[in-house]
């Protein structure tokens, strides 16, 4: 599919009224132009395939690193679940950036916002940077879960929770990614600004894995964790969709 | 009220009484600032970042 | 210029309110260091004001592109950011004499933490862009995604936790008498004016140094 042919391509009075996004009309994104932005991604990563190498070579290496130096101690689920995530939150704040910055960096920023409605951008590359990371942890997590002899318990809490942390890292890590992309020193300052934003769905998170590892008592009461990630995930998406605007006609 | 807690009171009470004093000092500068760079808080279309209206929907 | 001084008694007549109250009682227990609920807890409410008018000039800066409002937003993230660490440490003090340790990561304690994680991102970010509207635009976008942040991880995540995982005493001041209750909001109000009249005279400094730099420019 060529992003020429689909309705990808704006009538000429679209274009300014991104420089008033409240007040004027925006055009909105449909579901052809937010393919047309995934697809464009998923090829281009496929040509190098940097985003994806860093992203599953970091979440398989260090489950492995772990394994080495945890490897004769029996861990606790809670243990096990804080170890998870952060190899998760490392591994995507590696990957994560790199939709947006390899935009600004090759100079196509201008050509994307150009040629397509602003919501299309965020939504196609939260859609890419969810199918990256859901793909590299059909990987890492099975490693993980071997390597470090966790017992899976409940396994479809946690593929429910791991569901919802990525499509709240998706989401995030595009609406950031766009902002980091903008600023000097993009890649350190994309970890400083992401981490503190996605602490609330860490904890969280991590309280459901655990959870789903087995942990018993207070621990492993999943509930409020569900319901946390799931309020984070609609007030980033809701967050995301009004505030997109600003950061890319910027 | 026993010693210790008049000796809090006293920190406190002090305490605030310099940073108070400080803030009032602050004021008096800000002003003279505002009078020498001849600014103050009223809004100003006409500045150099009000520029996005004008110049690009010609 | 009569907004300071009234600021200025408030705020005393509150520190003398807040040491001539009686005891507070936490079930059983009676509260040692009981003065610093007077500043404590006033300090955090005032912070939470704080970040929600930093999100606030922050959407107003989107709307109508008036500089001051962006230095507005700027003035009440930085105080609030001034007011988060004092609550963070007169927290610590209290938790020390009244749990034994000055740090156990409550929840209450993550959650300021990731708090002023969230702003001092912040800060980085402002620093980081160069381009004076961008800057502002980036800036006002992380202040209302960082509110989200600030409003979960200090009153909604220790709520979601089963009842026993935080010592933070949740209503005791506000459910004890009418002396307390009183002292506390009186509190409460004094800090919030001194938060305003702080953002409002750092503001006053934004802008003029906007103007510097626009003179040193032209």
């Amino acid at each position: 599919m060529e992003i020429g042919s689909s309705a990808a391509i704006q009538p000429p009075g679209a274009r300014e009224s991104t420089l008033h996004p409240l007040t004027a009309l925006v055009p909105r994104a449909t579901w052809a132009t937010v393919q047309a932005v995934f697809w464009k991604d998923w090829r281009s990563e496929w040509r190098t395939r940097a985003a994806l190498n860093s992203i599953a070579l970091f979440s398989i290496a260090s489950p492995v690193a772990l394994s080495f130096s945890v490897a004769r101690q029996r861990l606790e689920p809670e243990t096990l679940a804080g170890l998870l995530w952060t190899v998760l939150l490392f591994a995507a704040l590696v990957g994560l950036a790199r939709s947006f910055v390899k935009e600004e960096e090759s100079g196509t920023a201008t050509l994307l916002r150009l040629s397509c409605p602003p919501d299309a951008v965020l939504w196609g590359k939260a859609l890419f940077n969810l199918v990256l990371l859901v793909g590299t942890q059909a990987a890492a997590v099975p490693i993980f879960v071997l390597l470090l002899n966790a017992q899976l318990s409940r396994a479809g809490l946690l593929l429910l929770v791991l569901l919802l942390g990525d499509v709240g890292l998706a989401v995030v890590s595009s609406l950031l990614g766009a902002i980091a992309s903008q600023a000097r020193a993009r890649g350190s300052l994309f970890a400083a600004i992401a981490v503190p934003l996605v602490l609330p769905l860490l904890v969280a998170a991590s309280t459901g894995t655990a959870a789903a590892f087995g942990a018993v008592g207070p621990q492993g009461d999943f509930w409020p964790a569900l319901q946390i990630m799931l309020g984070y995930d609609v007030a980033v998406v809701t967050a995301a969709w009004m505030l997109f605007d600003f950061v890319w006609s910027a | 009220m026993s010693t210790d807690l008049m000796f809090v009171l006293a920190v406190a009470v002090i305490t605030w009484g310099g940073v108070f004093f400080y803030l009032l000092r602050l004021e008096r500068l800000a002003r003279n600032l505002e009078q020498q760079v001849g600014d103050d808080l009223t809004p100003r279309p006409a500045s150099r970042h009000g520029k996005g209206e004008s110049e690009d929907q010609q | 210029m009569v907004f300071p001084f009234v600021v200025g008694i408030w705020v005393t007549a509150g520190i003398l309110i807040g040491f001539a109250v009686p005891p507070i009682h936490d079930g059983n227990l009676i509260l040692r260091t009981r003065q610093i609920a007077f500043f404590h807890v006033p300090m955090a409410i005032a912070m939470e004001v704080a970040f929600l008018m930093a999100a606030w000039y922050g959407i107003s800066w989107l709307r109508t592109r008036q500089p001051r409002y962006d230095a507005l937003s700027l003035a009440y993230a930085e105080v609030g950011t001034v007011f988060c660490v004092i609550a963070t440490i007169t927290g610590a003090i209290f938790a020390r004499t009244n749990w034994g340790a000055y740090w156990s990561w409550d929840p209450q304690q993550v959650g300021i933490v990731t708090t002023l994680l969230t702003y001092a991102a912040l800060f980085a970010l402002r620093g980081a862009v160069e381009d004076e509207d961008k800057k502002r635009n980036l800036w006002a976008v992380y202040a209302i995604i960082g509110l989200i942040v600030a409003i979960f991880s200090t009153m909604v995540y220790r709520r979601l936790l089963p009842d026993n995982a935080t010592l933070h005493p949740s209503n005791t001041v506000i459910t004890s008498d009418a002396l307390n209750k009183f002292a506390l909001w009186f509190n409460v109000i004094g800090y919030i004016m001194l938060l305003v009249w702080m953002a409002k005279l750092r503001s006053r400094f934004e802008m003029a140094s906007q103007r510097l730099r626009e003179v040193q420019w032209a």
